[in-house]
């Protein structure tokens, strides 16, 4: 029978249980570096932020558990500084997280549920002390930054994405991404002293992301139906409220540079510089994409001149972070997570 | 004209007929001495690749997923509890490279191309066995000789009584409101004989979790996981003289599941729904006598309805809510005879199945799908040695009428092996085989909404395989071991990584991979007393299976996900014929999530304990109460074999058991 208690015995063994640990949480002040979110994949919790230190070059993946302790959740979608605070939009896990800018320091989580059901958080804009959230379920949400909380929900359109904001109006992208192929073509344009909906604009096809420039004018990507009909880039002059202009390129992606866009095309694989004073491209090929596998994001960084691009590989294996100089050249490349997204920089 | 009766009876031990740890065979009528029947008597080694029903009584499973994981090569996938969806895969080839036989008919669903291992009963199993490329004795289906590796279920059901009547029922309770009702009883008559069986389950789900989270732990309970399903069948069957079976069976399942999906951090809103009926109609003809050459003639009729429901999906429509029909119908053959005084046997088969889907609420694209398939094979004995070869041939004919995507595939899918005789006082018996597999991607992976990629290719894969058993004691202590080593070429690998929940999946043509591992297998029994006996079973398996499409890649070289390179089993048991005691351990290794080797898609491994005891007694001798507990998941492991789709900690399942005959 020996045979019998050495199974018996190595069984009992080997199933001993782990010890659980308290966290240790990192608190240094952060600087000269660069936090980049990393959407990861839908139900794998497994969205991060990579910090990268640009003293060193080190890229740290794991950054957000070892500043708060714990995962981000599933899917983060979009992330903003605003004054000492940091927001970031976790879709899947429906949560608004809020962190002290100077360490990354956990201020608030914030559950995003109305009832029982998610509102899926997509997209954050801040403005005259509020950040205003684009959820899924057909609302902006008012964030309060000093309370940290929720105040108020304004109804919008189906599926609402991208938002900007030009003096006391808000604009925001109805997509209907959810009722494809039959998406929503309309901005949903809120007052933003009564917070209510004003009226929609018609802006053509599957509206995403919306941005503003110096001039007042709000820019718009319509991003047709991913087959027959095209992207486009659409310009509503905020006085009047109307779409005045069609550009006729395709268009993935746009960033504020100074008096600049940068405008990324996926189709024409370039990253091409638009001037939004006088509404017309000054480079159509700044940087070709033919050294990014899959395009993911931008960001400008006008102190350093530079335009970071993130490259999502096949989505499925972690993605980089790729550095380009003011003169279009590739300057460094970083390893980061799954996905990568948004930038922010730390000087 | 001298008629005699003949049971004949595995070696292996057992003193039940209940509890048939031998193999109990239907009787042969031998009505002349010249003419010759096929008796299929299971040596101790054979046992090595089987579950029997000693072993399929201790584990007293949920599902025939928990039961064939146990097996040599087995890997299993697994989606949650109980309910939870089962795929397993074979030397690391997916589901769908691997047949799974219920009673001579092969489990296929053209929509999915999985057998989902959660929705096949347990409580009626009697024995599952793992049989290669050329073992033809059950005369299996064309498609699944073809596919090589088999898995075969048999049933009580299905199997033949030696009684007039026969009954086996139970009722079981356990944790996280699990319930269930089974009843089948067999009544004979001569040479027909009815069975009728059929059984409810229900389950609320709600077990407790922990699942790691950065530093932490993130715990809650299980939410939207109530389950039921139920079904119910008859199967009728006459025997003819000369060894001629025929069988005809209907069953009804219905199934009703909420689907709770991953575990999602902060987040536990699921509500998404799922209901599905299945109707099944199958019939064969089996002849065993051997003169005229064995063979087989079967048919089968398959419809399977299900419906779909995410109720707070954030549409115009207020949710989404589609639903699917799977039609099937095949017919075919199989002949297995001898030439040239029984050295020499043939085989040959061929086979059709048609498939169509129809889907509303959804872009489908209606496919229907034909696929021909045919066989012909050869073995040959020279001395000690045993040759064999087949060669077999698939033509796939499919219409999307939609997408006018019509495809045509044809594939030649050659086989050889090569054994001996046992050898010598270890009796060593060393085998090699070698067999190509294909099959085309399925109906899901093509066509789904925009998660089907409808560039996906066939895959083919070649495989490999080389085994040794031996039985170097089998007196009063028996002890039986198998070694083996295979190595499979796989052209594009098909591998679909879930994403937002169950039925939604990423879908990948992997390209090309490389799988190779070895096997190893132990069963040691000692009869402790004249009353007493102890029986002990290690498998463990060794597993790479690895990328090398692009040398470029990021993955080249790595594990592909959820592919774990080291899995154990083992279990142990002391038993009387009134009471026994087993544990049962299993080990699989850690993963990774993603096909990228790196940290953050690492998947911890597990190891769980569970044990079981029972106590048996009969009343008027003929009747047998069974009274059985098993705790699973001894030590609240907290675990999952698929990232955040988590699994139950320590669970209870007490069961009373009933059997007449």
């Amino acid at each position: 029978m020996r045979f019998t208690k050495l199974f018996i015995i190595s069984l009992l063994f080997v199933s001993c249980k782990k010890e659980e640990t308290e966290p240790t949480i990192e608190s240094t002040p952060l600087q000269n570096g660069i936090v980049v979110l990393c959407e990861g994949l839908f139900q794998q919790n497994n969205s991060t932020l990579s910090w990268i230190d640009l003293n060193s070059g080190t890229v740290e993946n794991d950054f957000y558990n070892k500043r708060v302790g714990r995962g981000l959740g599933d899917t983060g979608n979009d992330m903003i500084r605003y004054g000492s605070k940091i927001y970031v939009a976790v879709n899947v896990s429906s949560t608004i997280e809020i962190h002290r800018a100077s360490d990354f320091a956990s201020l608030k989580q914030i559950s995003m549920v109305s009832g029982s059901d998610s509102k899926q958080p997509r997209y954050l804009l801040a403005h005259q002390g509020k950040v205003y959230i684009t959820c899924f379920d057909g609302f902006v949400d008012v964030l309060d930054t000093t309370s940290m909380t929720i105040t108020q929900r304004i109804a919008v359109g189906d599926n609402p994405e991208g938002l900007a904001a030009v003096g006391n109006k808000l604009y925001v992208a109805n997509s209907g991404g959810l009722n494809f192929p039959d998406f929503d073509s309309t901005v949903s344009v809120i007052d933003l002293v009564t917070n209510t909906e004003l009226y929609t604009i018609n802006v053509g096809k599957n509206p995403g992301k919306v941005i503003s420039d110096l001039d007042g004018d709000v820019y718009v990507i319509v991003r047709g139906d991913y087959a027959g009909i095209p992207s486009r880039l659409k310009r509503i002059d905020s006085t009047t409220d109307q779409v005045v202009e069609t550009f006729p390129f395709h268009i993935n992606d746009l960033v504020l540079a100074g008096s600049e866009f940068f405008i990324a095309s996926t189709e024409n694989s370039a990253i091409s510089r638009f001037n939004w004073s006088s509404e017309s491209v000054v480079q159509s090929s700044f940087i070709t994409l033919s050294g990014i596998t899959t395009y993911y994001g931008m960001s400008y960084n006008s102190a350093q001149s530079a335009l970071y691009i993130c490259d999502a590989m096949n989505y499925t294996n972690s993605g980089y972070v790729r550095k380009y100089g003011s003169a279009g050249q590739v300057m460094n490349s970083y390893h980061v997570g799954l996905n990568p997204s948004k930038i922010l920089f730390y000087e | 004209m001298k008629i005699t009766s003949v049971f004949v009876f595995g070696s292996f031990l057992g003193f039940s007929q209940v509890i048939d740890t031998i193999r109990v065979l239907p009787p042969i009528e031998i009505i002349r001495s010249d003419l010759r029947m096929t008796t299929i008597v299971y040596t101790p080694v054979q046992w090595l690749f089987r579950l029997n029903s000693r072993q399929i009584h201790d584990l007293n499973a949920n599902d025939a997923g928990e039961l064939i994981q146990r097996l040599p090569g087995v890997n299993m996938r697994c989606y949650g509890g109980l309910g939870g969806m089962k795929t397993i895969s074979f030397r690391g080839l997916s589901n769908q490279d691997n047949a799974i036989v219920v009673d001579g008919f092969e489990v296929n669903n053209a929509q999915t191309g999985l057998a989902n291992l959660a929705q096949l009963e347990s409580d009626n199993i009697t024995m599952i066995e793992r049989s290669e490329a050329h073992n033809y004795y059950h005369l299996p289906p064309v498609s699944a000789i073809l596919k090589g590796n088999t898995l075969n279920l048999i049933t009580f059901n299905s199997e033949i009584s030696q009684d007039s009547l026969q009954v086996r029922a139970n009722v079981k309770y356990g944790s996280f409101g699990h319930k269930d009702v089974y009843l089948a009883t067999k009544f004979k008559r001569n040479s027909r004989q009815i069975s009728v069986f059929g059984k409810y389950r229900h389950a609320l789900g709600n077990y407790p979790f922990t699942v790691q989270n950065g530093q932490s732990n993130y715990s809650g309970d299980r939410e939207n996981n109530e389950y039921m399903d139920a079904y119910a069948g008859a199967l009728y069957s006459r025997q003819f003289l000369l060894g001629g079976r025929l069988r005809m069976a209907y069953t009804y399942k219905v199934q009703d599941q909420q689907l709770p999906g991953a575990v999602i951090l902060y987040n536990s809103s699921a509500d998404e729904y799922m209901r599905s009926d299945d109707h099944s109609v199958t019939a064969d003809y089996t002849s065993n006598y051997e003169n005229n050459g064995r063979y087989r003639i079967y048919g089968s009729l398959n419809r399977n309805v299900m419906h779909y429901d995410d109720p707070n999906y954030l549409n115009n429509s207020g949710g989404l809510y589609s639903i699917y029909t799977n039609n099937s119908a095949n017919a075919g053959f199989v002949n297995y005879k001898d030439l040239y005084s029984y050295k020499v046997k043939l085989m040959f088969g061929a086979e059709s199945r048609y498939s169509n889907l129809s889907a509303e609420g959804v872009d489908f694209g209606n496919p229907e799908r034909l696929v021909n398939q045919a066989v012909l094979g050869i073995d040959n004995s020279f001395g000690r040695i045993k040759g064999g070869a087949k060669l077999g041939v698939a033509h796939n004919l499919e219409v999307n009428k939609e997408r006018a995507q019509n495809t045509q595939e044809i594939a030649f899918l050659p086989s050889a092996m090569l054994s001996s005789m046992e050898i010598g006082r270890l009796r060593l018996k060393p085998s090699l085989n070698y067999q190509r597999s294909f099959r085309m991607p399925s109906f899901n992976e093509l066509y789904y909404n925009n998660i089907g990629n409808s560039a996906l290719n066939p895959e083919i894969a070649d495989q490999f395989y080389l085994s040794l058993t031996a039985a170097p004691f089998r007196n009063k202590l028996g002890l039986y071991f198998m070694g083996s080593a295979f190595y499979n070429f796989v052209d594009n690998k098909i591998v679909a990584i879930p994403t937002k929940n169950l039925m939604v999946w990423a879908i990948q043509n992997i390209g090309k991979a490389r799988v190779y591992g070895a096997e190893a297998s132990v069963r040691a029994n000692h009869a402790l007393t004249s009353n007493w006996k102890s029986e002990l079973s290690v498998g463990y398996t060794f597993l790479r299976s690895i990328d090398v499409t692009d040398v470029n890649s990021p993955t080249y070289g790595h594990q592909i996900a959820y592919t774990p390179v080291h899995t154990i089993n083992a279990d142990f048991s002391v038993s009387s014929k009134q009471v026994g005691i087993s544990l049962i351990a299993s080990y699989v290794s850690g993963r990774y999530a993603l096909n990228e080797n790196i940290s953050a898609n690492e998947v911890e491994g597990f190891l769980l304990l569970d044990a079981g005891a029972w106590y048996r007694f009969n009343v008027k001798g003929e009747q047998q109460f069974t009274l059985q507990l098993n705790v699973k998941n001894i030590s609240n492991e907290s675990y999952a074999y698929i990232r955040s789709f988590v699994m139950p900690g320590r669970n209870y399942l007490i069961t009373l058991r009933y059997a007449l005959h």
